[in-house]
């Protein structure tokens, strides 16, 4: 498999604090990959990593084959764009001044191109308003398109649905899987929000205090979400006595409603309850999802 | 570097405290060409040449400079485009060199516009005509023009390095005008006579006029007068400190024998001084900012 980024036993201090702690990690090419962790887990840290603002204090990484250490670094990280934190734009100009002072910066021997771009990300029709005056979400979605001017290959983006309104949401999202699936664009994609994650990423890597605790693809991480039935009783309490006894694993979630991990007889299970006066209000197939299974892990890691 | 400084030079053209820091120093040097005319104009026997304001706009502008290198970089780093620069390749050493240039070339424009007034407005007989010659001013301009470069290259030092747009502006006009009380300072320090007289009195003469007499015959030791290693160490920083050497150019080198020095007896070394202080503190700041952790 080829890979666009391959770190190996990352590290980087901030005085006495270790946000990174030998972190290794793979984007595959061609893959959504979906770096998930908590609030200071490490994942602006990489980034900021990767895109040489900030240099590591141990390890290294290589991008393109590349490592970071050779001084052709830098000619690997054209084929990248980036939008680390909050999009990088001068807010006292227009979408498309904007784009065009990229293009000057790259060098760029025309400003062809910009009209697709503009509209690639919903801003064609933006005129003379200044970028201070968008939205949140076209701010977002300018920083995308800034990213994009050099024709990346690699797209690298930090948290770009934090504080987004649903609509805003859908529209990166959208605009995400459009690269991916028609520009054959490789990204990297940091966030804490799980679900919306779940519904991009083709890889995931989940980082806890500076390291990569599990790295797996879309397909084994759907095999590995666990399947349960999620019964509505009238008494929980009766339910969990019930489910000791066949010796079912379960989690109770509130006084009426529990998730139950197996499949049991349910005529056996009905009957039992029956008997304890508990009646069976509802039964329906539910998958563990994305958030519960990182919880699960980190929660795992960090009690072994 | 040349898209670099093709996209920063573009930027500066379209910066609105670029342009107000022209516009203040065009308002500057009408306010004192006006001053000048005013005073012609009171007492038309009044010794009254323009040569004396030439260099004054540059003496404060040092805070013009902090003003605009801290607004103009520190607004690189809070819109976060100065990451967008290195991701796509360029180097930090071409970056900071790019801000350079434009840094110098934004004072450097304030300041020829600041010259431009003062020049026309003796040209068109607004004021008088200058006493010195051509020649003069245009080495006099040409020698504050390293001068300001090398100010310029100190306030992007500090902007370069402190990320905050504030923080960075506050503390490059902080270092503006502390740059000012120093070269102050040490030109007062050199311009104290060695031996002076503890007071005078003034009399009126039989004429009617009034006379200044010292009240001792014998001058007394002055003990503010620097002699020795102190008072080379002082030379020294007054050649080669900017705001100094501006100092120098508008009220002359500093000598114990005048308080303001009538001939031009400037060190013409002045503009090497500024070349390798620009040279130092890029360097350094290069150093500093290669290593420096940008977010």
């Amino acid at each position: 498999m080829d890979y666009v980024l391959k770190t190996n036993g990352l590290c980087k201090n901030y005085r006495h604090f270790k946000a990174l702690n030998g972190l290794s990690m793979n984007v595959p090419k061609g893959a959504i990959y979906g770096f998930v962790g908590k609030n200071g887990a490490g994942k602006t840290t990489l980034i900021r990593l990767i895109c040489g603002l900030q240099r590591p204090t141990n390890g290294d990484f290589e991008l393109y084959g590349i490592k970071n250490t050779d001084r052709t670094i830098s000619k690997s990280r054209r084929r990248m764009g980036a939008v680390v934190e909050t999009p990088s734009i001068y807010l006292d100009m227009t979408a498309r001044e904007n784009l065009k002072q990229q293009y000057r910066f790259l060098g760029a021997p025309s400003f062809d191109g910009i009209d697709e771009l503009l509209k690639l990300v919903g801003l064609e029709n933006t005129g003379k308003k200044k970028a201070r005056n968008f939205s949140l979400g076209m701010k977002q979605r300018l920083g995308i398109a800034v990213a994009l001017c050099g024709n990346p290959d690699f797209l690298v983006l930090d948290e770009p649905i934090n504080g987004l309104d649903p609509q805003g949401i859908i529209e990166i999202r959208e605009l995400i899987l459009k690269l991916n699936r028609e520009q054959q664009i490789t990204v990297l994609i940091s966030s804490h929000i799980l679900d919306e994650l779940s519904r991009l990423a083709t890889h995931f890597g989940f980082i806890d205090s500076g390291r990569i605790v599990k790295e797996m693809s879309a397909e084994e991480l759907e095999a590995a979400l666990r399947k349960c039935v999620r019964m509505r009783v009238s008494d929980a309490k009766a339910l969990a006595r019930v489910l000791d006894g066949m010796n079912v694993e379960y989690k109770i979630l509130d006084s009426t409603t529990a998730d139950v991990y197996a499949k049991p007889n349910f005529t056996q299970l009905a009957m039992e309850l029956s008997k304890e006066n508990c009646e069976v209000i509802s039964m329906e197939e539910h998958d563990e999802n994305l958030e519960s299974f990182y919880v699960n892990l980190v929660g795992g890691i960090n009690r072994g | 570097m040349a898209k670099l400084l093709r996209g920063d030079f573009i930027r500066l053209f379209k910066s609105k405290i670029f342009w107000l820091g022209v516009i203040f120093m065009f308002g500057f040097a009408a306010a004192a060409v006006f001053t000048k005319w005013n005073d012609s104009r009171l007492d038309p026997d009044y010794y009254n040449p323009p040569d004396g304001i030439l260099l004054a706009g540059a003496l404060y502008m040092g805070i013009v400079i902090a003003v605009f290198i801290g607004i103009f970089i520190g607004t690189d780093y809070s819109n976060g485009t100065i990451r967008n620069k290195h991701i796509m390749g360029h180097s930090r050493t071409k970056m900071y060199l790019s801000n350079l240039a434009v840094c110098i070339t934004a004072s450097v424009i304030m300041h020829i516009v600041y010259i431009a007034v003062i020049v026309g407005a003796a040209s068109f007989g607004i004021t008088r005509k200058f006493e010195m010659s051509i020649g003069s001013v245009a080495a006099q301009t040409l020698t504050s023009v390293f001068s300001l470069a090398a100010i310029s290259a100190i306030l992007l030092f500090v902007s370069m390095l402190i990320p905050s747009r504030s923080a960075g502006a506050v503390f490059a006009i902080i270092l503006s005008i502390l740059l000012i009380l120093t070269a102050s300072g040490i030109d007062s320090a050199l311009r104290e006579k060695e031996y002076k007289t503890s007071g005078y009195s003034i009399v009126a003469a039989e004429d009617g006029s009034l006379v200044t007499i010292p009240q001792d015959k014998d001058p007394v030791k002055n003990p503010k007068y620097v002699t020795g290693t102190k008072r080379k160490a002082l030379e020294f920083l007054n050649d080669a400190l900017p705001v100094n050497q501006i100092c120098q150019l508008v009220y002359g080198k500093p000598t114990e024998t005048s308080e303001i020095s009538e001939e031009s007896n400037i060190n013409t070394f002045l503009p090497l001084y500024s070349l390798a202080l620009t040279a130092v503190i890029t360097a350094a700041g290069i150093l500093t900012f290669r290593k420096k952790d940008l977010k």
